[in-house]
């Protein structure tokens, strides 16, 4: 058992691959085609604008205390966190086939740096839209700092969850792929992303409450406005327990089937 | 030390699970060896290699590796084909921690691969030779104490396989070598230590030469053994033949290829002239028995080379070193 010293520790592997699957994943992302990264970010930018101009052309000027368009621009980013990191994480695996060619590198590798990439784009992405609102003369507060990077936390980590589960699934199921893009379709108007939570009369309130999505979003919304009402029942716990669900149940669908995501 | 536990490997066909390929292997190859593998086509060598190397996994059964051990060399797998050369090559330095000198390797690699500009390229513009020629150079700029082989030679031209084969030398008391090799002369200059493929069981012998000396037994292996001045009587014939047309020296090249143990395909035209060549220099090519095709007949004495007829296209033969395949058919004939 000589020479396991010059052995890298498993730590060090780990950190070493995903530096380079985040640098490969940024390479391609935003490097790829002409102005890339601008369209990334264009893209929610599009979303929010064209929302607004319906909104504003019924006369509603602003949601249970909140200006409109800053309820929009927060809601849509919030989703959109949470979309863009469980799509990405989902073909992660299918993406980076080839790298699996290597010892070190591991799917659950790809899962994560895919969702760190997404996140980092989806941050800057907001920031910047904060900026536009800013610049835009609307009245932008960032008031409660630690609440919007709980939600905003609490957001990435269930898109990282749902992608982790569904790149094992989709991977060894196909066929169901095809069902979760018209499943998640209506997850995009029951997040409260288009309408407030508030205004939907029972039983359908209590059946959206069980979106997690819900509650990041209404929490990210509070932390960005003192006077916005919102439902007395959001709970960051329900979020982050969603959350650590998903993701645990990913870990072990990962360490399930680690074999059969490299050899199929 | 790799220490491979009963493995058991089978590989999906549309059919459902296919034969074993790798039947209960069970083996410790000791550090710092050199172990050549030794097995008909289709034995599993290249199965084997993959397991040892990480990019595949065994059906059953387990591998440990106690050292760094590299994928298959050169065979241009594990290539993002949307990324460049280069952003190929940085990346796998990173995932092998290799970082801190980055830029030397990236140097070396792009000195060694030869590819010239297009190692600024997407991988998906290479052809396979430029593929397996940078992966060869990616493998090499890590350090392994393992580097696995399949087929030293495999890569690239006549050029590229001398500069290979430099390169392992090199190797020599830093790593040490697992390869996969038709040729006794190569697996002679590098291997110390043999593991015999044979019908999915793998032996190991110490001795590189007693592998051989095995695999000959059981397999009859075809390679000419010459000496080495009816060698440069037979090249000599051959060079003193080389411009007379153009189907002779199709013929002949056929006989160089079917000397060094490559089998080879020809058409039943070029087949019959081969044939007729080989019979005017002297050589004697025969097959393990009587194979009744075509018109013609193979009598068995020694066994140089077999010619094995194609069944299923008749216009098509085989030059094969022999095999337990090409002995059935001989069997069924007689």
């Amino acid at each position: 058992m000589e020479k396991v010293s010059n052995l890298r520790s498993p730590l060090t592997i780990t950190l070493s691959v995903w530096k380079a699957l985040f640098i490969r994943e940024a390479v391609t992302r935003l490097s790829m085609g002409r102005v890339a990264w601008l369209w990334l970010m264009l893209e929610p930018l599009i979303v929010i604008i064209f929302h607004l101009y319906w909104y504003s052309a019924l006369h509603i000027g602003s949601i249970y205390g909140m200006d409109i368009a800053i309820w929009f621009m927060l809601g849509f980013s919030g989703y959109f966190l949470f979309n863009r990191i469980g799509k990405q994480c989902m073909n992660a695996l299918n993406a980076n086939q080839a790298l699996f060619a290597y010892q070190v590198v591991k799917p659950i590798d790809a899962v994560i740096t895919r969702a760190a990439l997404e996140g980092f784009i989806m941050t800057v992405t907001i920031g910047l839209l904060c900026i536009v609102i800013k610049t835009l003369g609307l009245p932008l507060y960032l008031s409660n700092f630690m609440l919007a990077i709980s939600a905003w936390v609490g957001l990435s980590l269930l898109g990282l969850g749902y992608g982790m589960v569904f790149s094992v699934i989709n991977h060894l199921v196909p066929e169901v792929e095809k069902l979760l893009n018209f499943m998640t379709f209506p997850l995009y108007f029951i997040s409260g992303v288009l309408f407030p939570v508030l205004g939907v009369p029972e039983p359908y309130h209590g059946w959206i409450m069980i979106n997690p999505i819900v509650h990041g979003i209404e929490y990210l919304r509070l932390a960005f406005g003192n006077s916005y009402i919102t439902d007395p029942n959001i709970s960051l716990n329900y979020l982050y327990g969603c959350a650590l669900s998903f993701n645990l149940l990913g870990l072990a669908l990962h360490k399930k089937y680690a074999v059969k995501l490299v050899t199929l | 030390m790799i220490q491979i536990n009963d493995v058991y490997k089978r590989y999906r066909t549309e059919h459902g699970p296919g034969r074993w390929v790798l039947n209960g292997i069970s083996m410790t190859i000791p550090p710092k060896v050199n172990v050549g593998l030794i097995g008909a086509n289709g034995a599993g060598k290249s199965t084997l290699l993959r397991l040892i190397g990480g990019i595949d996994h065994p059906t059953k059964g387990s591998i440990k590796r106690e050292t760094r051990v590299s994928w298959p060399m050169g065979l241009g797998s594990g290539l993002q084909p949307s990324l460049t050369g280069r952003q190929n090559a940085k990346f796998i330095c990173r995932i092998y921690g290799q970082e801190f000198n980055i830029h030397d390797r990236i140097a070396q690699i792009q000195d060694f691969a030869e590819i010239g500009a297009a190692f600024d390229e997407p991988i998906k513009t290479y052809s396979t030779g430029m593929k397996s020629r940078l992966q060869f150079a990616i493998s090499l700029a890590v350090d392994f104490d393992v580097y696995i082989s399949d087929e030293v030679t495999a890569a690239g031209d006549a050029a590229f396989r001398k500069k290979a084969e430099t390169a392992f030398e090199n190797l020599i008391g830093r790593s040490s070598l697992i390869i996969a090799a038709h040729s006794e002369s190569t697996l002679k200059q590098f291997c110390k230590s043999g593991i015999l493929l044979n019908e999915g069981a793998a032996h190991w012998f110490e001795d590189i030469n007693e592998a051989i000396r095995e695999y000959k037994k059981t397999h009859l292996i075809n390679q000419i053994e010459l000496t080495s001045t009816e060698q440069t009587k037979i090249a000599k014939k051959i060079e003193s033949k080389k411009e007379k047309n153009e189907s002779l020296a199709i013929a002949l090249s056929v006989l160089n290829k079917g000397l060094a143990g490559e089998p080879i395909k020809v058409n039943h035209d070029q087949g019959v002239h081969v044939l007729a060549v080989a019979k005017e220099l002297g050589m004697h090519l025969l097959g393990p028995g009587m194979i009744k095709n075509q018109g013609y007949q193979l009598k068995s004495e020694a066994m140089p080379l077999v010619i094995k007829f194609n069944q299923k296209m008749n216009k098509y033969i085989n030059l094969y070193d022999a095999n337990t395949q090409c002995i059935k058919i001989a069997e069924e004939v007689n």
